[in-house]
């Protein structure tokens, strides 16, 4: 294609508000950080407390559905209880139906500025407007058919699924309105699920808003996005606690859709193959002394003799959960490789690094990088930071997006988790940054 | 293209009621979500001005563009501009940012059909010259820019900035 007319690029500050009433966000944030008591003592999920996904999800990979212990976890965490706001009614005790069937939902809602800033011919920049828009409902039902096999499914509603009645409605090219699985679980030999499934592709996120597997070159199209699926299986083995392989194969319908739905980019095979490696070490640091010569079992009772006696408490270990890993997931003539590390603590602490590569048929390679980390000092509450840097490179030059988003996770009763952020983006064309507040229901 | 563009972890175990101290934090919280909602930093890099740009059907790009209600879809500068195959001989161009709520109109949030725009985030459409039909988000219209094809060879130069006549 041939510029046949261009002007000297100007770099125009068009416009910048930022209210004094910022500032004193700022000085209500600390508040919030001096103002909140340190944390009790909690079982954690994932980095925090050591846990695949699966301990408290009925889908292996998390999201929508969980299973009694999930939903047992869930259901008392909240600054306040359905009672003390009069409203014990709608205290869900169960997300079970008899012995065998479990129901989850996760309804989310957005408040936002959807898009980004635009300018007139003559310099004006216009920014969208505040809206509320419905992310997600999402729907889930397993039932366990015996002990070592179990079925689940979600169906996730779109925009037009309630004004026109259409039952799939993805948003984004190349998800998938549902995924369905038979689950096979018994002790000592690898979970396998086949169905309609999303392979283990790095670190799954709940934030549908990241560019880890996104695409700076076409913000609204990610590589792989939220929810994507399609049919296939996939075996898991977790023989120790510190690690794990998934691997597995699909049909790569909707991951065509999501490559080549708009301009051919890359050549598929009948089949794609992912593979993920992880290695979960636990360290942990401190704690009561084993006496010489005693064996573990021999501890235990002398941890509890130390009580007996009345003798001051041991000291608590410092745990740190880590993980370390690598996936991929390739079909003909795409490959997306992904490598992640984290460290957790029982204290709250987490901090997560990942990155990933993709390439095509045609020149069009991303490589992402993302960090965040999070401090959960109550169970109510956790404080979260991620910055991304997404670049694509096509024959059109290096396409860039960077990312920073400040937020906290607010779970003001039992399953309303009320999300407020501060995002940051930046594009070649742009730089936009607003306030967003997401709202979580679900059970 | 040579575009110049600078142009929860948490499991349970709440072992108490929360307390007053507790409360107050929390709608602190609230109030920096509320306050931080006045904050709004937006800055626009790059040329706003019009510029003419040739495109091919050949080009991966606008290979859509190569059968009819075909579409491809192209940045150039800060302006961001949708291509349709409307016809065997006739491609227009229209402003991709929706201006209801700004969305980008590039597929699928857009969607041709009965010869106009559907912009799906609010349901408004725009004709081919950029006029929004009644019952939509917004009665605003959107840019129609010039555009010169060539069905015979599949190229074309599209006039951004130049409306549509």
């Amino acid at each position: 294609m041939m510029l046949v007319r261009a002007r000297a690029s100007k770099h125009r500050r068009l416009r910048r508000t930022v209210p004094l009433l910022g500032t004193m966000g700022v000085v209500m944030t600390l508040l919030c950080l001096t103002a909140i008591e340190p944390a009790h003592a909690l079982p954690r999920m994932s980095l925090t407390a050591g846990s695949p996904c699966v301990t408290c999800h009925t889908n292996p990979t998390g999201g929508a559905g969980r299973n009694e212990l999930g939903f047992g976890s869930m259901n008392d965490v909240g600054l306040a209880t359905w009672d003390d706001i009069g409203l014990g009614a709608l205290d869900t005790k169960k997300n079970t139906i008899g012995e065998h069937v479990t129901l989850g939902y996760d309804l989310r809602v957005l408040w936002g500025r959807l898009g980004q800033p635009t300018a007139d011919s003559d310099g004006k920049v216009n920014v969208p407007d505040y809206i509320t828009i419905p992310m997600q409902f999402q729907t889930a039902l397993s039932v366990s058919l015996t002990d070592t096999l179990s079925v689940y499914g979600t169906y996730t509603a779109g925009a037009d699924t309630m004004s026109e009645g259409v039952v799939c409605d993805p948003h984004f090219a190349g998800q998938e309105c549902f995924d369905v699985a038979v689950q096979f679980e018994s002790p000592g030999l690898p979970m396998v699920r086949a169905g309609m499934i999303q392979p283990s592709i790095g670190i799954r996120l709940d934030d549908h808003t990241a560019y880890i597997r996104g695409d700076a070159a076409d913000r609204g199209r990610p590589i792989i996005p939220a929810n994507y699926a399609d049919w296939g299986a996939e075996a898991m083995y977790h023989p120790v606690s510190w690690f794990r392989v998934d691997a597995g194969a699909v049909v790569p319908e909707n991951l065509d859709v999501s490559l080549n739905g708009l301009v051919e980019t890359a050549a598929l095979d009948a089949v794609a193959y992912s593979a993920r490696i992880s290695y979960l070490p636990q360290l942990v640091f401190g704690g009561p002394e084993p006496k010489a010569g005693n064996s573990d079992d021999d501890f235990d009772d002398d941890f509890d003799d130390d009580f007996d006696n009345d003798a001051p408490p041991p000291p608590k270990p410092t745990v740190w959960n880590t993980w370390v890993g690598a996936s991929i997931f390739a079909s003909g003539d795409f490959s997306l490789i992904n490598g992640f590390l984290g460290i957790g603590s029982h204290a709250g602490w987490e901090v997560r690094a990942e990155v990933s590569q993709s390439s095509r048929t045609t020149r069009h390679e991303t490589f992402n990088t993302m960090v965040t980390a999070s401090y959960t000092p109550a169970d109510w509450i956790s404080f979260n930071l991620r910055a991304e840097r997404a670049r694509t490179q096509t024959d059109d030059g290096e396409k860039k997006a960077d990312q920073y988003v400040a937020g906290l996770e607010f779970f003001v009763l039992p399953g309303v988790e009320v999300r407020p952020e501060y995002r940051l983006l930046e594009t070649e064309a742009f730089r936009f940054g607003h306030a967003v507040v997401q709202i979580h229901t679900f059970f | 293209m040579t575009n110049d563009i600078r142009a929860k972890n948490a499991l349970p175990v709440l072992d108490c009621g929360p307390n007053r101290r507790q409360v107050l934090s929390g709608l602190g919280c609230v109030v920096v979500a509320s306050q931080l909602s006045g904050c709004t930093i937006a800055e626009v890099f790059g040329d706003t001005e019009g510029q003419a740009v040739s495109f091919d059907v050949a080009d991966a790009q606008f290979a859509e563009l190569a059968t009819v209600e075909g579409i491809a879809t192209l940045d150039v500068g800060v302006r961001k501009v949708i291509l349709i195959r409307r016809s065997e001989s006739e491609v227009v161009a229209l402003d991709r940012i929706c201006s209801h709520a700004q969305c980008d109109m590039a597929p699928p949030l857009g969607v041709w059909q009965n010869d106009a725009l559907l912009c799906i985030c609010h349901q408004t459409t725009f004709n081919v010259d950029g006029t929004a039909q009644p019952g939509g988000a917004t009665e605003d219209p959107i840019e129609a820019f010039a555009v010169d094809f060539d069905p015979g060879t599949g190229t074309g130069v599209v006039f951004v900035g130049v409306e549509a006549t």
